[in-house]
């Protein structure tokens, strides 16, 4: 059976409470999941409480005061701090966002932080992405032709077929869609899931590329493709507002459309 | 003699080769069982998921879908029951109308009314998704809303008109 | 999911390749939908005005080759839309390859009885 509640040695315990900053008008606390492969015993939720009129505005902001001033091993990824890197997905009040773009006033009261959900903790909010990774190079993700490029020049794309890329080529990989759907939780081992099927779909759209039909039947799946059942959860919580659950739709058209 | 020797110490050397490997292969044995032993020690957690994540109408409507779908392959063995009560004679149909007519099975009637306008409200709200319409997130929220008033109109216009039927009966 | 598996994830994710099917089983469950959409509504319908009735009413109203038509379409549509349903539920939810086998044959072998059996008792109903 699939795995609804999570095995024994990942159940989430209590943790430390970090002092309240003395002084501080406004403030707001953080619950965030921690799990470190140096300490025994099963993950924990650690509270921080940050001073709110020395912190910037954004939950990375947050988490990167934590780690400077209060609590150093806290770990996460980050790096651009603008929502163009799409290291620092994680799941923040519930859904999966960057912590980046995610302002701490969206959220009311506590704010929940853990790691992409049911994914294997590297540490803290670190998640490993091997296997997601994997699957996106399974779809080959680049230009497949036979035929070579006119001589000394690009291949070319008319205007209209290059506004069919708008939507697909702005993904950051941050893998926030398929940590979000059901489905990739409980067949990722083999669902490729709404991140890697929209590059899959960006491809296919790509009037330049030659390998459509294969592309296609490499997805032709019950399991890599069709276990979407539109729930949507990808496209609601996708941080650069794509739709990734649009592309897979089309991908199932066009399966139908080639019979 | 010299021939003698010589293979003596060649056996001899063979079987102290052979130890020596056999000694190497049990003592790489017992540290890949003792690394085993650590990996495992050390195995990675599962981050939550179902538990942490926000219900939102995205996910509870197809888990709704989902249900009632299972409920009305359920519900099939109730109207399978009935038709073949109506094949086997009066007597037994008579038997089957008093448990329908019973305030449970009216309950049940009334909670597979409920699935099947569910389940087809969404069902059509899926096949437009598959032709391409309400893909966005405004599209998907808007026709969810639609399903979820289809279903409580629908359930409402079937049992006033059964209430009506029975009354003027 | 594996431990201590050395293949490497790019390994694992190609696995034993693309089934190249998945469209047909996809197309039936929205073919067969589309059918039923129609077929529930006139069923719904015809069974709330038809309601009260006694056996000779219950028989006479079955007898009417609409009825009976639409009775045995939605039998039909309902029963194989519903095995293709309940195979997806079985694949998603049961991850061992044995009991996922041993259910799916269960539940299509179950699934065509039923079918059988109802279609069967509809005819016998209309055509006596
Ligand atoms: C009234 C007209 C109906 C329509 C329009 C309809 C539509 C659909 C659609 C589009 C799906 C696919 C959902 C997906 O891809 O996730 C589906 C799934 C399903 N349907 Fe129906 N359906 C109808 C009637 C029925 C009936 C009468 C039954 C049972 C006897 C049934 C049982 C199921 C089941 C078990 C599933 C699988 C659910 C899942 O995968 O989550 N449906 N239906």
């Amino acid at each position: 059976m699939a795995e609804f509640a999570l095995p024994q040695h990942s159940k989430v315990q209590k943790g430390k409470i970090h002092p309240k900053p003395e002084g501080a008008m406004r403030t707001k606390t953080f619950n965030i999941y921690r799990w470190s492969p140096e300490d025994d015993g099963n993950p924990r939720m650690d509270t921080y409480t940050v001073n709110l009129d020395e912190c910037g505005p954004m939950v990375l902001d947050a988490l990167i005061k934590i780690k400077g001033e209060t609590d150093p091993s806290l770990t996460f990824r980050r790096s651009c701090r603008e929502g163009i890197c799409g290291s620092c997905s994680m799941n923040i009040d519930g859904t999966n966002t960057l912590a980046c773009l995610k302002s701490i006033d969206e959220v009311d009261g506590d704010v929940d932080i853990y790691p992409l959900p049911h994914m294997p903790v590297i540490k803290d909010l670190v998640p490993d992405l091997s296997h997601a990774y994997a699957q996106l190079a399974s779809i080959e993700p680049w230009l497949k032709t036979d035929s070579n490029a006119p001589e000394g020049e690009e291949r070319r794309q008319s205007v209209d077929d290059r506004d069919k890329m708008d939507g697909l080529w702005e993904c950051v990989l941050c893998f926030s869609c398929s940590t979000s759907c059901p489905s990739y939780w409980w067949n990722g081992d083999r669902y490729l899931g709404p991140a890697v099927l929209l590059q899959a779909y960006r491809w296919i759209a790509d009037s330049r590329d030659e390998y459509t039909g294969e592309r296609l039947d490499a997805l032709e799946d019950p399991f890599r493709l069709y276990r979407c059942h539109t729930i949507m959860n990808c496209t609601q919580t996708c941080p650069k507002g794509l739709n990734p659950g649009k592309a897979i739709a089309e991908i199932k058209k066009l399966q139908l459309e080639r019979q | 003699m010299i021939g003698d020797t010589t293979s003596a110490i060649g056996l001899l050397a063979t079987i102290l080769t052979f130890s020596r490997i056999d000694l190497e292969r049990r003592m790489r044995d017992k540290d890949k069982e003792r690394i085993g032993e650590m990996i495992m020690a050390k195995q990675r957690p599962l981050s939550p998921h179902l538990m942490i994540y926000k219900p939102q109408l995205t996910t509870i409507m197809s888990i709704m879908h989902r249900m009632t779908g299972g409920a009305l392959a359920m519900g099939s063995l109730l109207v399978v029951w009935w038709i073949v009560a109506l094949a086997s004679g009066a007597e037994y149909y008579a038997f089957v109308q008093t448990i329908i007519g019973h305030w449970m099975g009216q309950l049940v009637i009334f909670g597979f009314s409920v699935a099947v306008f569910y389940h087809l409200s969404n069902g059509i709200r899926h096949l437009l998704w598959d032709f391409g319409y309400n893909l966005s997130i405004e599209g998907v929220h808007r026709s969810g809303y639609v399903v979820l008033v289809m279903t409580l109109v629908l359930t409402a216009l079937t049992w006033v008109s059964v209430w009506a039927s029975v009354w003027t009966n | 999911m594996e431990k201590t598996s050395m293949r490497s994830p790019l390994g694992k994710v190609r696995g034993l390749g693309s089934a190249r099917k998945g469209v047909s089983h996809w197309w039936l469950q929205r073919l067969t939908a589309m059918g039923l959409i129609p077929l529930v509504i006139y069923m719904v319908i015809s069974l709330v005005s038809a309601m009260g009735g006694d056996y000779i009413n219950a028989v006479a109203w079955l007898q009417s080759p609409i009825n009976a038509t639409v009775m045995l379409l939605l039998l039909g549509a309902g029963f194989f839309h519903a095995t293709l349903g309940a195979q997806v539920i079985i694949e998603d939810y049961v991850s061992n390859e044995n009991r996922r086998l041993l259910a799916l044959v269960a539940v299509k072998l179950a699934m065509t009885g039923l079918a059988a059996l109802s279609l069967f008792s509809v005819l016998s109903v209309a055509l006596s």
